[in-house]
């Protein structure tokens, strides 16, 4: 009989696009990713520590010899910040054999060529595509008022 | 410009959308042969040989809703097809959202078969729903809708106007504000080998399929991937949920690493 894969869920409460996922919901999340979406069981779920840069938990989750075969998160919005930080996850990833979950962003990692889809999401956690628009500027209200493109 | 883009243009800024003959014939193909062998794979359709406008004939009602997600799941598990997806759309999207794009990261599949009232949508705008919009939704037919089989329904930019109004501020039901302004509502003629392509924040839905042949569509959302998304409210539905950075121009990264670069020196 073939084996399930044995999963982490990794648990960040920083907000994704302005949004804080209570740690309940992130773990209900996952463990349903796990369970229906990659047909495999789950291990446990892990809290990162918040008050450190360095992504202590993860990395360790990653790195330590443990049963798991891959990690699920919420989003790519809960990897580091820095570049450097994230090429480190990649390469122990693969040097370990272990592989990555985004269950919001339906993406994952498994080679050296997943890179790339991930980093080019990451673009969205700019503050330039989560910042809220409510008003026009007094340029943009100038530029852009014409009743014949008002649709509202 | 040319003359058929200024005619486009005129159109869209009237009506609020565009019926376009696919051109990427390649791309349709890729897509309706995926689709195809993705819904004869499943389990009651499996080696059978059925025209897809006949498909109620060997389905019922309870199954209907668990083989469309199956469905959406293999087709959106394959990369190519939501290249493929963009593509016999591009040109008009080029022109409508620009080339620098973010797509809906899951295409959607609406199943309708006749007289089934589950699959009906009433009237709605998606914007009313925390999307953003600067989006337009590209709809695919693959079976031919007539304007009289009462399928999908669109009201234009100077009616919503009026619609939109009473959807936020009247007491009446969404059904009755429906039926009063019915006339006010054009059903879309399409045929398969077209595309629609409208702006959500018209008012639009479909009706109960009261023809005998089964409709299939899909749609998918595009935007320009520099335009705003949280729009009056920040919701998941936009990022990360929603879109995907489809292309990113080398002059958009360069932009970006400039500004971190400068933020790391500070």
């Amino acid at each position: 009989m073939k084996k399930n894969k044995v999963f982490a869920g990794y648990i960040f409460l920083k907000n994704i696009n302005g949004i804080l996922y209570p740690s309940y919901i992130q773990n209900r999340m996952n463990k349903e990713f796990i369970e229906n979406h990659l047909n495999g069981k789950i291990y446990m779920s892990q809290n990162e520590n918040m008050y450190s840069k360095n992504s202590i938990v993860l990395n360790s989750l990653i790195t330590e010899n443990n049963k798991i075969d891959g990690i699920v998160m919420l989003s790519v919005f809960h990897l580091p910040k820095q570049k450097k930080e994230r090429l480190k996850i990649y390469k122990n990833l693969i040097k370990k054999k272990k592989s990555i979950f985004f269950v919001l962003e339906n993406l994952s990692f498994f080679k050296k060529r997943d890179i790339e889809k991930i980093e080019n999401s990451l673009i969205f956690t700019e503050s330039f595509f989560t910042k809220e628009v409510n008003n026009l500027s007094p340029f943009e209200n100038k530029i852009f008022k014409d009743e014949k493109w008002s649709f509202i | 410009m040319p003359q058929k883009i200024i005619n486009d243009e005129l159109f869209f800024q009237e009506n609020g959308y565009l019926i376009k003959k696919i051109e990427d014939i390649k791309s349709l193909n890729y897509i309706s042969k995926k689709f195809e062998n993705s819904l004869f794979k499943e389990k009651k359709l499996r080696n059978k040989n059925i025209s897809l406008n006949k498909l109620h004939k060997h389905i019922n009602k309870i199954s209907l809703n668990n083989m469309r997600i199956s469905l959406i799941k293999k087709i959106n598990q394959d990369h190519k097809f939501s290249y493929n997806y963009y593509n016999i759309a591009k040109s008009t999207l080029d022109y409508l959202i620009g080339n620098e794009v973010a797509m809906q990261k899951n295409i959607n599949v609406s199943i309708q078969t006749p007289r089934d009232k589950d699959s009906m949508l009433s009237m709605h705008s998606d914007i009313h729903a925390g999307e953003s919009p600067f989006e337009v939704v590209a709809w695919l037919p693959l079976t031919d809708v007539d304007s009289n089989s009462m399928s999908m329904f669109i009201t234009k930019p100077k009616f919503n106007k009026i619609i939109n109004k009473a959807v936020t501020n009247s007491k009446k039901n969404i059904n009755e504000i429906y039926k009063k302004n019915k006339k006010k509502f054009k059903f879309i003629k399409i045929k398969f080998g077209e595309i629609l392509i409208f702006s959500p924040i018209l008012l639009h839905g479909n009706t109960i399929n009261e023809t005998n042949n089964t409709r299939i569509s899909m749609n998918c959302r595009f935007k320009s991937l520099l335009s705003p998304y949280n729009v009056f409210s920040t919701t998941h539905r936009n990022i990360p949920h929603f879109f995907k950075p489809l292309t990113i121009k080398p002059m958009t990264r360069i932009g970006f690493n400039f500004i971190r670069k400068i933020n790391e020196k500070k």
